[in-house]
């Protein structure tokens, strides 16, 4: 109690106490929500990549070309995140402090509602001042806990301790994945591996199937002889591009790779078996 | 008022040590009341609440029509209540041929030194608390009069206005059972009854503890003088004082307005009703000695307050349905 203050002003520090109260529990449940909202987004966003979407968005005026570009997972999570926290906390600080600290104090509730509402009247009667005097003594007993639901907030921290490693995880491997430096683009998320991961649907690999027609245009095209290890020292692919198939004299009739539709997948599978017991064989008698 | 009454120092500390000692004069008023439904206690057994109702209604310096049965002790009850704190009594036995100079006063000549003079000769209203039994048995011109001084706390006549003394109450009563050769208070004058009070029959024991009290040769207790006029006063306006949070102010302010929608009501409160509800809400926090009116308040006032200003509709009269009913419904609703 400082000296000199009267119970008015004594109230009115107890009603700004509470607020401040309020205003502090709920920025504590609304910033939890708001990162397990973002551990979440970021995590189902790097786990199944939107195929709409850019892998990375770009910085306009980024101090340093490593942050020319964001994770789109990531600037997604944080936008959601954002979002969630500006909601939560306005649905929280719609309802005055003054009611909430009530709710959970509720042998106090009355008499703290009719004390603010004494101070916002400039109340100054006697029995005001008693009321006064009396609400301040017992807001110095109360609690302000119960203004965090600790239930809730326990579950959002659970999530929020399951979420951020798998979350941390998941964006980290889709970052190994991007650095690798090959000519394949992948998106976040997803993994490259040599292994043969069975057969596909050939409709999938190869697009919508197309009836097998001839070549109608007859070009004049030259095989060379060279290659495998002779003293030409350009590889196969700048051979390639620097037009060395097909400038010779030769007349070749080019013909478009295709697929009969007919062929499904348990022939591919039948033919996939046949061959490898032919190999198998050949091998046996080599 | 008290031995410590209030001191203003000069300095800073001045207004501190002023409420300090004004909340001082509070607790010690409150603490008499207390004192007064304990000393009250002595003569009249059982009915609490209608002691604690009586005693909302004098600090909220209202009028109380009391209803029973002939015999539960209104009239003993009453003029405890006034002996106890300290208020000058009259009773008022109202019949038909009742006149309304005989309850105001009326003007008599007086003779002295060979001098004759009008003198008004003052009735038996000019008393702090008045009894009225059987109100419904005066004419209702009578009535009209009676009532005209309890709501304007004066009394005119040959011109001349006289003042009530204050504090001023009125409590009436009427029987719900012989209604032959009445004159039921019509709706408008029952209005001005800050409360109705119900009295009921006593439980078993306390039948039995007034039977042994009153029947068996001992003379009742005297009881002690605990609140004079000038502390009643001060009671009065400090319960006006006590201060009520706007939610609850509202709550009770819907409460009333809602007798004037529902179905079961043919006629419902009026705005005299609200003021009713959060005056006794005061009255009845100060007696408990708080110094904020909770809901609670309002709820157990609303009874007392609204069951005299709401008329029933004939199809929840059919059904069995008391004003009480009706109220404890619209309680939960506001």
């Amino acid at each position: 109690m400082s000296k000199g203050e009267t119970p008015r002003e004594r109230m009115e520090r107890g009603i700004r106490t509470v607020t401040r109260e309020g205003q502090k529990a709920t920025l504590i449940e609304s910033t939890v929500e708001a990162v397990a909202v973002l551990l979440l987004v970021n995590l189902f966003m790097s786990v199944v990549p939107i195929a709409q979407l850019p892998e990375t968005v770009p910085v306009p005026g980024a101090p340093t070309p490593a942050l020319a570009t964001l994770n789109t997972a990531g600037v997604v999570a944080a936008v959601a995140g954002v979002c969630v926290f500006a909601m939560a906390l306005r649905l929280r600080l719609r309802r005055p402090a003054v009611e909430r600290f009530g709710e959970v104090n509720p042998e106090l509730a009355e008499a703290l509602r009719t004390a603010r509402d004494a101070v916002r009247a400039d109340a100054d009667g006697r029995m005001t001042a008693r009321l006064y005097n009396d609400t301040v003594k017992r807001l110095g007993e109360a609690s302000s806990l119960g203004l965090l639901d600790l239930r809730r907030l326990g579950v959002v921290l659970l999530v929020v301790a399951v979420a951020a490693p798998a979350s941390i995880g998941a964006t980290a491997a889709g970052f190994e994945v991007t650095l690798s430096g090959g000519d394949e683009t992948v998106a976040p998320g997803q993994t490259v591996t040599d292994e043969y991961e069975g057969l596909q649907n050939p409709d999938s690999v190869l697009g919508d199937s197309d009836d097998v027609v001839a070549g109608d245009e007859a070009v004049n095209a030259t095989v060379g002889s060279e290659g495998g290890g002779g003293n030409d020292s350009r590889s196969a692919a700048e051979s390639y591009d620097s037009g060395f198939v097909g400038a010779g004299d030769t007349e070749t009739e080019s013909q478009q790779a295709g697929f009969a539709e007919e062929e499904r997948l348990e022939d591919t599978k039948l033919i996939r078996e046949y061959n490898l017991r032919i190999r198998q064989e050949e091998d046996d008698d080599t | 008022m008290t031995d410590n009454d209030t001191d203003v120092e000069a300095d800073g500390s001045g207004e501190r040590v002023a409420v300090e000692a004004a909340e001082d004069d509070v607790d010690w008023l409150q603490a008499k009341l207390g004192r007064v439904r304990e000393e009250v206690g002595k003569r009249i057994v059982g009915q609490r609440e209608v002691v604690d109702q009586l005693l909302v209604c004098i600090v909220a310096d209202g009028n109380a029509l009391l209803e029973s049965n002939p015999g539960l002790g209104k009239t003993t009850l009453v003029r405890t209540v006034a002996d106890v704190t300290d208020l000058s009594f009259s009773r008022i036995q109202n019949t038909p041929d009742l006149m309304p100079s005989d309850i105001t006063g009326t003007e008599i000549i007086q003779q002295a030194d060979e001098r004759r003079e009008f003198v008004f000769e003052k009735g038996p209203i000019f008393a702090n608390v008045v009894l009225a039994d059987e109100i419904n048995r005066a004419t209702p011109k009578t009535q009209a009069a009676m009532l005209e001084a309890m709501q304007e706390k004066q009394v005119t006549a040959a011109g001349e206005t006289y003042q009530l003394p204050r504090p001023f109450f009125v409590l009436a009563t009427q029987n719900p059972i012989d209604q032959g050769g009445t004159y039921p208070l019509p709706e408008a004058q029952t209005d001005r009854f800050l409360l109705k009070i119900l009295v009921d029959y006593p439980a078993l024991d306390e039948e039995r503890d007034i039977v042994r009290l009153y029947a068996e040769g001992r003379e009742p207790e005297d009881v002690e003088g605990i609140l004079s006029a000038e502390e009643l006063r001060a009671v009065q306006s400090l319960a006006r004082e006590v201060p009520i949070a706007d939610d609850i102010r509202d709550r009770a302010i819907e409460l009333a307005r809602l007798t004037r929608a529902d179905d079961r009501l043919e006629f419902g409160a009026s705005p005299r009703a609200s003021m009713a509800l959060v005056l006794t809400g005061k009255a009845r926090a100060f007696i408990q000695g708080r110094s904020h009116v909770s809901w609670e308040d309002i709820e157990t006032m609303a009874a007392p307050v609204l069951r005299h200003r709401v008329v029933l509709d004939f199809r929840a009269e059919r059904e069995g349905q008391s004003p009480d009913d009706v109220v404890a419904d619209l309680v939960e609703e506001a």
